[in-house]
């Protein structure tokens, strides 16, 4: 009986394992579905943008912060200006190259750091912002492909398993649509299988270079109740004047 | 000579006033300066334990990987790992080092989430079952028995207070791997051990087979290995040897003389970039071998500058005192002039007569400064009595009290300094004795 029992209980968990690989094909098919969810965002020239953040944790009111972004893609330029809270206004941000100055408006000094320092004490990783055009297939591998549906719109489910270290978490689950390749959800595992960050992005605006993620909503799942909302309003993506990418700019405001 | 001494003594007593007023004033010098001394030296040897307890030891010995970069204009990835679990260890046992203890473990820093609430933390992954380390920790709360749990969480009450948290309670603890991913696990509060101060505060222990599962540490691996060696002063000559000692293996080690080239007035920094900067390029375990005072040498630094401060006060004070001595010994010259003549007519040789002068001023330069040094013992005792509460000055207190240190080198300074000037303070006055005319002086009418 014992021994029926032992041989039931390997044929289910080999068909187990035959069933949840992904075969070659699926694989493929997945990585260019994550391919075409960074083509179709509008990544390229000039834009600017306001961005509120509205940041909530358990037992404390909420916060929300603002900001304004100029950025220039193809010319690693980037202007951030704080708006709001009140104390903070005027705080900015140059983003030249591998170089970036942030300026207090109330000393009236920038303190200069590299791209590479400013990383290294975080959890984003240079490979999380100068992404290559290869990003996925290099650092990951497909261990499930489905379909399915999140809300109303027929979805992708597709889950990378990290191969090598450069991604942030060791496993993640997209949700993208079907129709136009947008990822509306988004899953981070920790090494254990646990859910620890989920990202949804219920609202894209449509522009002429592509598609805007303009609403964005991060919850910590270790933390229930800790989440931030991201909003960008005010896109425009007019040719920016040069200077606007100048510490003087910065001065300027102030 | 015992009889000059007798003399010196006798005379001391004549006029006990003026010699108490001048005993005094050096009693004041040295109470001050040994008590500054004392207490700075007791404060920067307190923030140094502090520092210690936090590290584990005085010597310290990292290893690192390097994953070299996979693209242009990617910085290769440092991972701190020695795989080789007994390696360092022998190294130390066979060598006979006089430590008091050495530690390996796995250090990870992340934040603790427990009921909405969040605190960081710094967990150290470590055989907390071990009797030595148990006997370290001041559990006010918990058991040792619950530390056999793999999940066993050790924390002080500081972050036990402020997370609201208590034994058996569970907590979420997020981390990132030794490869910088993101990594979370469950613990169980077994302990609660009382803190001193703000470091410990946030130091938490578990189960190094845990913490290594959690941020993917290889099994019996660990990233750090600490001595506490009996003598601190021994630091830099131990992590000296002990660098030579792998060096010697064919091991990758740093260079602690070339740290001292690139970065003299901070060798910890100095190493460091033998591991950070891209140009350092090496395959498999690569060892960091640094002292405490390589990595904070401003220890080092405030006490030397301590012992300046103080001695240069003290020689201040001296001199000014030292002019009321050598006035009052040219008034003791002329008061006695005819007892002078009178032990001169006796016999007495001049060079007696000057020495009972000097001896006289050493011995009540002497007796001001071990009154002084008394004094000073005696009023540090009662303030390390008294508990204090401040928990900005926690780093310098031990156990919430002051404690002082003298150092025996500065006292030696000190009286050297004492009895140097006191004798060129009364030179003159003995001088002029010793070279006096037993019947000049008999003349001599006040």
């Amino acid at each position: 009986m014992k021994k029926s029992l032992l041989i039931l209980s390997i044929f289910l968990a080999s068909c187990f394992v035959c069933f949840a690989q992904v075969s070659d094909e699926q694989s493929e098919q997945a990585f260019k579905i994550m391919e075409s969810t960074d083509d179709v965002l509008a990544y390229h020239g000039d834009y600017s943008a306001t961005i509120s953040l509205v940041i909530e944790k358990p037992g404390k009111p909420k916060e929300s912060l603002q900001y304004k972004i100029f950025e220039r893609t193809d010319s690693e330029l980037m202007t951030i200006v704080q708006l709001f809270p009140e104390a903070d206004k005027g705080n900015g941000f140059l983003r030249d190259g591998e170089n970036i100055w942030s300026y207090d408006p109330i000393s009236r000094k920038f303190t200069h750091t590299s791209l590479k320092e400013a990383l290294g004490e975080s959890d984003v990783k240079i490979d999380d912002i100068n992404q290559s055009e290869t990003h996925w297939r290099d650092n990951y591998t497909v261990s499930g492909f489905e379909e399915g549906t999140l809300g109303k719109f027929p979805v992708y489910i597709i889950t990378l398993d990290a191969k090598t270290t450069k991604p942030s978490y060791s496993k993640v689950k997209y949700f993208i649509r079907k129709d136009v390749p947008l990822t509306l959800k988004e899953e981070d595992f920790s090494g254990s299988g646990r859910l620890m960050r989920t990202i949804l992005i219920p609202k894209y605006t449509k522009v002429p270079a592509g598609y805007v993620p303009t609403q964005m909503l991060l919850r910590d799942e270790l933390n229930k109740g800790e989440n931030t909302q991201q909003v960008v309003s005010d896109l425009t993506f007019d040719t920016l004047p040069d200077k606007i990418f100048t510490k003087a700019y910065l001065e300027s405001l102030n | 000579m015992g009889k000059i001494f007798k003399l010196a003594l006798r005379n001391l007593t004549r006029q006990k006033r003026r010699n108490v007023i001048l005993a005094i004033a050096i009693a004041f010098g040295f109470f001050v300066v040994t008590t500054i001394d004392g207490l700075i030296s007791g404060m920067v040897g307190n923030l140094e334990d502090c520092i210690t307890e936090l590290t584990g030891g005085t010597v310290l010995i990292s290893g690192y990987e390097k994953i070299p970069a996979t693209q242009e204009g990617e910085k290769s990835q440092l991972v701190n790992i020695i795989r080789d679990k007994d390696y360092i260890k022998n190294i130390v046992e066979e060598n006979n080092f006089d430590y008091k203890y050495f530690s390996s473990f796995t250090l990870s820093a992340g934040q603790v989430i427990f009921n909405g609430k969040k605190s960081m933390a710094t967990i150290y992954g470590r055989n907390i079952l071990d009797k030595d380390f148990l006997d370290n920790l001041q559990i006010i709360d918990g058991s040792v028995d619950n530390l056999s749990d793999p999940q066993a969480l050790i924390i002080s009450d500081k972050m036990a207070e402020s997370l609201n948290i208590q034994v058996g309670d569970q907590l979420i603890y997020t981390t990132t791997t030794i490869y910088g991913q993101n990594n979370v696990a469950d613990f169980t509060i077994a302990a609660i051990i009382k803190s001193n101060n703000f470091i410990n505060s946030m130091q938490s222990y578990a189960n190094i087979d845990t913490i290594n599962a959690l941020v993917n540490m290889p099994e019996g691996g660990y990233n750090t290995f600490t001595i506490y060696l009996n003598d601190k002063n021994q630091q830099t000559k131990v992590a000296q040897q002990i660098e030579n000692l792998i060096r010697a293996d064919g091991v990758n080690v740093s260079s602690r003389l070339e740290a001292l080239k690139t970065n003299p007035a901070n060798p910890g920094r100095g190493i460091d970039k033998q591991f950070t900067k891209e140009e350092f390029q090496w395959e498999g375990t690569k060892y960091g071998v640094v002292s405490l005072n390589d990595e904070i040498p401003a220890i080092k630094t405030v006490l030397s500058v301590v012992h300046t401060v103080t001695t240069t006060i003290l020689i201040v004070i001296l001199l000014i005192v030292m002019v009321g001595v050598s006035n009052t010994y040219r008034m003791v010259l002329y008061e006695r002039i005819r007892e002078i003549g009178t032990m001169r007519a006796l016999g007495m040789n001049g060079k007696d007569t000057g020495k009972i002068f000097t001896t006289e001023a050493l011995i009540l330069c002497l007796i001001g400064a071990i009154s002084g040094l008394i004094l000073s013992v005696i009023v540090m005792g009662c303030i390390h009595l008294i508990p204090i509460n401040i928990e900005s000055l926690s780093f310098f207190l031990h156990k919430g009290h002051f404690t002082f240190k003298l150092s025996f080198g500065s006292i030696i300074v000190q009286y050297f300094l004492l009895i140097l000037l006191t004798f060129f303070a009364v030179k003159g006055s003995a001088k002029k004795a010793a070279a006096m005319s037993p019947a000049v002086a008999l003349r001599t009418i006040k």
